[in-house]
């Protein structure tokens, strides 16, 4: 594992204030009085800006080009099952947590709306907020599969307890899929543990460093996978996502959709492909394929909608669709493109949550057709709400442009046609997105209710800028963002290269990635290039044939700079 | 002039921060306020285009290049944010600084009163500028940011009276169909990318005819194809053309700016930019050429019919258009140049194009917001200036010399036939008849709007547009009388050939400017060719729509037996659209979103309800008598027993 | 053939320190019934604090006990068998008997609450509780069939009665019935698998088992299979493994709650203590026959379990349902038949005698007198009457369901990682699939308790606050709090439970 080297440890555990901090925050909450709900919201919002404070802290911090986890923390825990709490933060997951730390308390504070029960809604908010950040934190199996698994326990009250019309059956729905996704991980965690070098050890370095059976590979990959599948969702696994986000109050869907849809593709690149690398190269056309189908089936789902929530629910579908075909194509550039569009979906379509939140709470229905022309009434609303809608449909200069650039063109150059077929998203985002905007926002006002809705409030404002500003920021200097998170893909593309050498599976980035930035061939490729002209024998898959193809152009093009 | 060149980043920045400004203090700005900062912007930006041009004249920086920053590094992947001066960027600055600032000054006159004015700049400055990054992209994706941004501002500026849904529909029509034209576009990149690692213009440029030989050669017709894609998309090509017309809906400056001049060229500008990866296929150069001519035609012929004062306008572009993509189609092939042929007509037809629109705005705003022509007539003695220039338009886009129209149409004509190829040739002639219809149906416009009996509607007393409308007329009035002869004429004059060569690549040695058209038989023959065509074209429209009275002429419809009325329902695309897409677009979506709840939903639910189902049924089995109970340990025990012996023996 | 195998094994004639912890049980309740036959109390609550003192004064013997064994005072490798190899003293049993002493305490607790309001407070009780308990703590430490079959009786016969405790409740005289019908029934399938395995090696002692076996080759196993499966059958129907486990529901719902709790609790810990000394110990040289015949149940217990809960519209039942799964989580412990295994199991045992004893604490709360408000209907917004106990009902069930940060969740880990240990991944995966089935049931409870409203009937507050008594109070303080501790930190009990199977005989 050359390229996944702790730093030594910080003098200071950073890492466990940000996951306990919000549980702290929970704990003094629960002694706040019932009956001062003002109180509880404080106290929420307080703790939550801290916990952002920690992680901007932490961003600060961040080594950028290193690819290894950083202020890694490592304590014995339950030695007598091979269990430790370690933690650590690397390029993939330091904006998961920066993210979260950043719309957890905008969360809070969108929900001005919610009257009942404020203190437990704070609560569990907070409690959630702990859960999602553990997640993205653990670099011990068994701490991960913990956070995991709890986590659902906020989550399904929140959406259980203050949703909406059918929100007890979305609760168990969203309970009870997940949860049944995660039985599989569960068993896989506790083979991989007790299979690993040495083990029963559950740390993700004794892990990574155990090298499985292939049938071992293939039981544990899908094992994993389902459950991350299932939480992204991929297509079809994704039926219980509409419904948990349309009956979850805002700051419900926020989260569900700012981040914990992100667990699952997170999963998938910390644990599924870098711990079961042949299996995982073994699985990419089945899950690029799946990506496609849902980049396209939600894209076309979403069309049919008719109500507002719904609707974002299956775009969610769709702009996951893209995240997991950039991390299948495992190329950098592709990795790198999946984890930023992770983010970029995280802003626009929490941002889209929101906003359609600020509308629920004025008209107390998600129906498109209870609007229309609310741009004569809200005009500033109407614009940002039209940001919002470029910014997801992957307009140039805003921030999802540049994650599906990414996996796009990560994608084409080792699987051509699935990126071709994942294009066919881009026109369809489009049209979803703005068929919903026109139709609530363009024409003459048809109902009376809506005649006298107000503008964005300034509070409301305050809260929706930020995102904008981000999804703008990203959009045109997006550096900051890859340049943090490349390494560390980077380093799981190696792994996957150097694990899977010599053997069925074996796998090649084609494109050089480090040193001056000029793509040539990557030594990977021209090993097996050679080998391959030794012993007169094509390459079986697809992946790999195409994977060869573009040497010939680059190698070409070699030539070509040498001459000029 | 280093210093402008090192600095021409501003040209598109100071439009586009002038927009941020107006979309955030807009409404803050009195009225004529906002349209005034809107069009100093852009006037600085032309001023600065012009500086550019003096820089780029001397020789080491005809072709200047600079990195910004670099905007997307990941791994292979690399994109910097980059600019790049060269003459053909120069000119489309001139078209779209020069042409914007005429059209900002129009806009303030033409939407005074609007209550949304500043709104209005916001966007048009924000077209401006990303129209700008468009043409000074140095890259492929750079250039896709502008390619896309322009697209959304014509969303915006189409669907600008958003209270009217019709407007709306053609605003989102507009896009979406673009976005289909720009998923060519992507893969197109996406194809160059795998082969080149990189979507630099210098880089590609320079290669492409190494790396795309061999096995390789036909990547180079993949991506010209794809690439057409996008600029059938943008230029409004058959079969993409549909949302031209409709995007008459916006505000006529508009119109003018983005659905004439400008916008709707980045498609032909596309193919000039990238003339290597077309010379490379001769089929990609079939499919363009006869695609351009083809919607040449088939615009002209649907432009006949209409009434809309704006709509004939529109089909005429998108016939113009079609001229153009036919010429860089034809490329380099033979010896002239339709690459510059196809530039030319851009320029001139930027010119003529916009002025016709601006008068029909004067035209429309001296009706009170009548568009329908038959209820127009005789405005010239009411509209003498609008009446003039409009003229002066006419005459440039039917080809009349020494009009700008004709030589730049001229040129292309020329470039199809001298190809020497079969399909420029046939597309030559097509041309010709295009011509022939071109004239034809400005004339019958000409007639209807300025000339014969007044049909107005009661009420309706036209008036002379203000000062800030009526010079912009005039100044591109004299371009569109200028524009051909200065820049290019047969033999005489060869500024703009000269003046493009260095942007060429070179294919097997011979840059693809081609040489300057010498005046020979050929020439003179095409030229006087072009000349009857445009003639008879005047003949007929006189003819038709001035000489025969009304009755006649419906007479004379009758005799043409269906024809008239398919012509006038455009060929029914529209409709065979919206039967063949649409339709069963949405009913797919219908299907697949009962599918998703009927289907997939209903197997994971059922599921839960099976276990439930299961329980129900072990239920029944706790009957609560004891002697239930004991038989069912009692029969366990039989079982386990006879396990025993299985696995024991006796 | 070695008849005499029993008596070669090395034994002290009479070593009380060894049963001194069910001396200590036994004696408790001998005072009582003095105590009774000299003078009552007017208060009961005097009988539950003696019985609670004598309960923490045998604990105290089996740490003494536990100490004892591991400092290796007893012996040679920490085990000494004594009364002729009857019983066996080691960490085993040790740790098990704390563990019942544990139950028998919190079930004192939760009757005293319960007797007193429902006022069928006698003295009795106490004693049978304390007898039963002994019993317990005998079959934990027995070593020899015939002491086990006693032992079990002992404890049997006790909960046969307790079970019919409540007078004015037919349920209750109905489940006592039925508990002692089937309960005989099995027993005799229990006594008549002894009588074989006596008839196959001439001995009941379980280490003579394991001698004989070592030194003699049978020409036909198939006698001592019979008794196998027949002495599975006996132990199974106690912990109520299906199929034997179909009195469960019924007794469960009819027997006074805190009765069902310690039964739940108590049965479990002597039914497995039972099956391991039998099955690890006695007939370890069969063990390729009996590990997938303890597959089988192991599996289907779980799945049944769940699966029959989902469907329950009444909480005691659903408990009842529960406790069966849970039954099949903890026998999964024995399938894996390693270290890790049985540990997990011990675990997993600790865990659920904790929550149970909780759950029902707040299940007798709710119930009110007569135990009338049972069914899921009476939980209707009950967190908005009382949040707090709505809240620790909640926890707790989390906690059966194996939620992370519980100690349901680690007991559950516990013992897959033994399963993983020994490879048995289909079953590994039956049980997480089971647990997410578990896991339905428990959601159930608390959407009612959380995400429904108040009772259309009951919009008027007629349903005034529930009183939550002192003792009450205690035993969900302690239990919530064991529950979370064992959830977060459970390595010292993971450790000590981890040396006691190492030190056992």
């Amino acid at each position: 594992m050359p390229d996944l080297v702790i730093l030594p440890d910080q003098d200071y555990r950073l890492l466990s204030m940000i996951i306990f901090t919000p549980l702290a925050g929970a704990v003094l909450t629960a002694f706040l009085p019932g009956r001062r709900p003002e109180l509880a919201r404080v106290a929420g919002i307080l703790t939550m800006t801290a916990t952002f404070t920690l992680t901007l802290w932490l961003l600060w911090h961040f080594e950028t080009g290193h690819a290894g986890m950083q202020w890694s923390e490592a304590s014995e825990w339950i030695p007598s099952l091979g269990i430790g709490y370690n933690l650590g933060v690397d390029g993939i997951s330091l904006f998961m947590v920066v993210l979260s730390g950043f719309l957890f308390p905008l969360a809070l504070l969108a929900s001005g709306a919610v009257m009942d029960r404020v203190k437990q809604y704070v609560i569990f908010l907070l409690l959630l907020e702990t859960t999602v950040m553990g997640v993205f934190l653990a670099t011990d199996l068994f701490l991960f599969f913990v956070f995991w698994e709890a986590l659902l326990v906020p989550m399904y009250f929140l959406i259980g307890g203050w949703g909406s019309k059918n929100r007890v059956r979305a609760a168990i729905k969203f309970f009870v899929y997940t949860a049944t996704a995660s039985a599989f991980l569960l068993a896989g965690v506790v083979a991989a543990g007790v299979l690993a070098d040495g083990g029963p050890l559950f740390d993700l370095n004794a892990v990574l460093n155990t090298d499985y059976s292939m049938t071992a590979q293939r039981f544990l990959f899908w094992g994993f996978t389902i459950a991350f599948l299932v939480k992204v969702p991929v297509f079809p696994f994704h039926t219980w996502l509409p419904d948990a986000h349309t009956e979850a109050p805002t700051a419900g869907s926020v989260v569900l959709a700012g981040v914990l849809l992100k667990m699952g593709a997170y999963g998938l690149l910390r644990f599924s492909i870098p711990l079961f690398p042949r299996a995982a190269v073994e699985a990419v056309p089945v899950l690029l394929t799946l990506a496609v189908i849902g980049i396209i089936y939600g894209a076309l789902v979403a069309l049919k909608q008719t109500d507002a929530k719904r609707l974002i629910a299956y775009t969610s579908v769709s702009h996951l669709g893209f995240v997991i075909l950039g991390i299948f194509a495992l190329t950098t550039t592709g990795l790198t493109g999946g984890v930023a569009q992770m983010v970029n979906h995280g802003l626009s379509t929490g941002a889209l949550f929101f906003l359609i939140g600020f509308l629920y709470d004025r008209r107390h229905t998600r129906e498109i057709e209870d609007f229309g022309g609310l741009k004569q009434v809200m005009p500033v609303y109407a614009g940002v709400f039209l940001f919002t809608v470029f910014a997801s449909a992957g307009l140039p200069s805003l921030n999802g442009f540049v994650g599906e650039m990414l996996t796009l063109f990560g994608t084409f150059v080792v699987h051509r046609w699935w990126a071709v077929a994942a294009a066919f998203g881009v026109i369809l985002a489009a049209l979803y997105l703005l068929w919903m905007y026109q139709r609530v926002f363009h024409g003459d006002i048809v109902h009376d209710e809506n005649k006298g809705l107000s503008d964005l409030s300034p509070g409301e404002l305050a809260i929706i800028l930020p995102l904008v500003v981000l999804m703008f920021f990203l959009g045109v200097y997006p550096k900051p963002l890859l340049e943090r998170i490349e390494p560390s893909v980077q380093a799981v593309v190696a792994l996957v290269e150097q694990r899977t050498e010599g053997t069925e599976q074996a796998y090649c980035e084609p494109w050089q990635t480090t040193g001056d930035r000029v793509s040539g061939v990557s030594e990977c490729v021209k090993e097996q290039a050679s080998k391959a002209s030794d012993q007169e024998h094509v390459a079986p898959d697809t992946g790999h044939a195409s994977s060869v193809e573009p040497v010939h152009g680059a190698g070409a093009l070699a030539q070509e700079d040498g001459e000029l | 002039m280093d210093a402008v060149l090192e600095n021409a980043w501003l040209i598109p920045l100071l439009p586009l921060m002038t927009a941020g400004l107006l979309a955030l203090f807009g409404k803050f700005l009195k009225e004529p306020l906002a349209g005034w900062i809107a069009f100093l912007s852009v006037g600085a930006s032309f001023l600065l285009s012009v500086a550019a041009w003096i820089g780029v004249t001397d020789e080491e920086h005809e072709t200047f290049t600079k990195k910004v920053f670099d905007w997307i590094p990941a791994g292979g992947f690399d994109i910097s944010l980059g600019y790049r001066v060269d003459p053909l960027t120069v000119v489309m600055l001139f078209l779209i600084t020069g042409v914007g600032a005429l059209i900002h000054l129009y806009a303030i006159g033409y939407m005074h009163g609007d209550p949304n004015l500043s709104r209005f700049f916001f966007f048009l400055n924000l077209f401006v500028g990303s129209m700008l990054i468009l043409v000074m992209a140095n890259n492929f994706l750079v250039l896709f940011i502008g390619w896309e941004l322009v697209g959304a501002c014509s969303y915006l500026l189409i669907g600008f009276w958003y209270t009217d849904m019709q407007k709306s529909v053609a605003a989102k029509k507009a896009f979406v169909t673009n976005r289909v034209g720009d998923f060519g576009l992507l893969a197109g990149m996406m194809f160059l990318f795998s082969y080149f690692g990189t979507l630099d213009f210098d880089t590609i440029f320079r290669t492409a005819p190494s790396v795309l030989s061999g096995d390789n050669a036909w990547v180079a017709t993949a991506v010209a194809l794809l690439l057409f894609v996008g600029v059938a998309g943008k230029s409004a090509q058959i079969p993409l053309f549909v949302w031209l017309p409709d995007a008459m809906a916006g505000p006529t400056p508009v119109s003018a700016l983005i659905h004439a001049a400008t916008m709707v060229t980045a498609g032909v500008y596309l193919i000039v930019r990238s003339n290597v990866l077309f010379a490379l296929s001769d089929i990609a150069s079939i499919v363009v050429v006869l695609v351009g001519i083809g919607t040449a035609l088939f615009a002209a012929l649907i432009a006949i019919g209409q009434y809309n004062i704006k709509k004939v306008l529109a089909y005429s572009t998108v016939s113009q258009l079609g001229y153009m993509v036919a010429a860089a189609g034809i490329g380099a092939r033979g010896d002239a140049s339709g690459y510059v042929a196809a530039q030319f007509h851009v320029l001139t037809h930027g010119f003529f194009k916009a002025l016709l629109f601006l008068c029909a705005g004067a035209v429309i705003h001296a009706m009170h917001d009548e568009e329908d022509m038959r209820k127009m007539g005789g405005l010239a003695k009411k509209l003498p200036v609008t009446y003039a220039t409009y003229t002066v338009g006419l005459l440039a886009i039917s080809g009349i010399p020494p009009f700008a129209g004709f030589f730049s149409k001229d040129a292309i004509l020329a470039a199809l036939f001298e190809s020497g190829e079969w399909w420029g040739q046939l597309a030559w002639a097509i041309g010709l008849v295009t011509a022939f219809l071109t004239a034809a149906y400005m004339f019958r416009q000409w007639f209807m709007v300025f000339h014969g009996p007044p049909r107005w509607d009661a009420g309706v007393t036209p008036h002379e547009a203000p000062l800030t409308m009526t010079a912009p007329l005039a100044i591109l009035a004299a371009f569109s009388f200028t524009g051909g002869f200065a820049l290019d004429v047969p033999e005489l004059n060869s500024l703009l050939h000269d003046w493009l060569h260095p942007v060429f690549g070179v294919v097997g040695g011979e840059n693809l400017a081609g040489a300057a058209v010498e005046f020979d038989g050929t020439v003179m023959a095409l030229m006087l060719g072009s000349v009857v065509a445009a003639v008879s074209g005047v003949g007929v429209g006189w003819f038709f729509w001035h000489r025969t009275s009304g009755e006649d002429r419906a007479t004379l419809l009758e005799k043409l037996g269906p024809l008239p009325r398919v012509v006038r329902e455009k060929f029914y695309v529209d409709q065979t659209v919206e039967k063949v897409v649409q339709k069963p677009g949405y009913a797919l979506t219908g299907v697949l979103a009962t599918a998703d709840q009927e289907g997939i939903d209903r197997v994971v639910m059922g599921l839960g309800g099976g276990t439930k189902r299961v329980g129900e049924w072990l239920r029944k089995g706790q009957s609560g008598y004891v002697r239930a109970y004991a038989s069912v340990i009692a029969i366990s025990v039989g079982l386990l027993a006879g396990y025993a012996f299985a696995r024991g023996g006796f | 053939m070695n008849i005499h195998a029993a008596a070669d094994i090395p034994t002290s004639p009479a070593d009380y320190s060894a049963i001194a912890p069910e001396l200590a049980m036994l004696g408790t309740g001998l005072v009582l019934l003095l105590m009774i036959a000299l003078k009552r109390f007017k208060n009961d609550s005097w009988y539950a604090a003696i019985a609670a003192f004598g309960t923490l004064f045998s604990a105290g013997w089996a740490i003494a006990l536990w100490n004892a064994v591991e400092s290796g005072e007893v012996g040679d490798d920490h085990v000494r068998f004594a009364f002729s190899g009857m019983v066996v003293a080691d960490g085993f049993g040790a740790f098990l008997s704390v563990l019942i002493c544990l139950a028998v305490l919190l079930g004192i607790l939760l009757s005293d609450v319960y007797l007193r309001h429902e006022n069928a407070g006698k003295a009795e009780y106490y004693i049978l509780l304390l007898f039963s308990a002994a019993g317990m703590q005998f079959m934990v430490i027995s070593n020899n069939l015939v002491m086990m079959f006693i032992s079990l009786e002992l404890l049997s016969v006790c909960l046969y009665i307790l079970s019919a405790w409540h007078r004015d409740r037919s349920d209750s005289q109905e489940a006592g019935l039925k508990y002692l019908l089937l309960g005989a029934f099995s027993s005799a399938f229990l006594l008549y698998g002894i009588a074989f395995l006596y008839g196959a090696t001439g001995t009941t002692n379980l280490v003579g088992f394991e001698q004989y076996f070592a030194e003699n080759v049978l020409f036909s196993s198939g006698m001592v299979l019979l008794g196998m499966v027949l002495v599975v059958v006996g132990l199974c129907f106690k912990v109520a493994a299906v199929p034997f486990h179909m009195w469960a529901p019924d007794v469960y719902q009819g027997a006074p709650m805190p009765v069902v709790a310690f039964m739940a609790a108590g049965a479990k810990v002597a039914g497995f203590a039972g099956l391991w000394r039998v099955l690890e110990v006695g007939l370890s040289a069969y063990e390729l026959d009996w590990q997938p015949l303890l597959w089988a149940i192991a599996a289907i217990t779980m799945l049944v379990g769940s699966v029959l809960a989902i469907v329950q519209t009444d909480v005691k039942r659903m408990m009842a349902y529960s406790s069966i799964a849970h039954a099949g989580f903890i026998l999964t412990g024995l399938v894996a038949a390693n270290e890790e295994g049985v540990r997990g199991a011990l675990f997993y045992l600790v865990a659920y005698t904790i929550m149970v004893m909780g759950a029902f604490a707040v299940i007798s709360l709710v119930a009110r007198r007569g135990e009338q408000d049972t069914s899921l209907e009476d939980y209707r917004g009950l967190s908005r009457r009382e949040p707090l106990l709505a809240g620790i009902l909640a926890f707790l069930l989390f906690a059966m369901a194996g939620i992370p940060g519980t100690s349901g969740f680690v007991a559950k880990f516990a013992v897959f990682g033994g399963l993983a240990g020994a490879e048995r991944w289909v079953l590994i995966v039956v049980g997480t699939l089971a647990s997410v089935l578990s896991a339905f049931f428990y959601l159930r409870l608390v959407v009612y308790m959380f995400m429904e409203g108040l009772p259309l009937e009951a919009k008027t507050p007629t349903l005034s606050r529930l009183p939550v008594p002192g003792v009450s109070a205690v035993v969900l303080a302690v239990t919530v709090f064991f529950t979370l501790q064992l959830g977060v930190l459970p390595e010292g009990l993971l450790d000590i439970a981890g040396r006691a199977t190492l030190f056992a005989g």
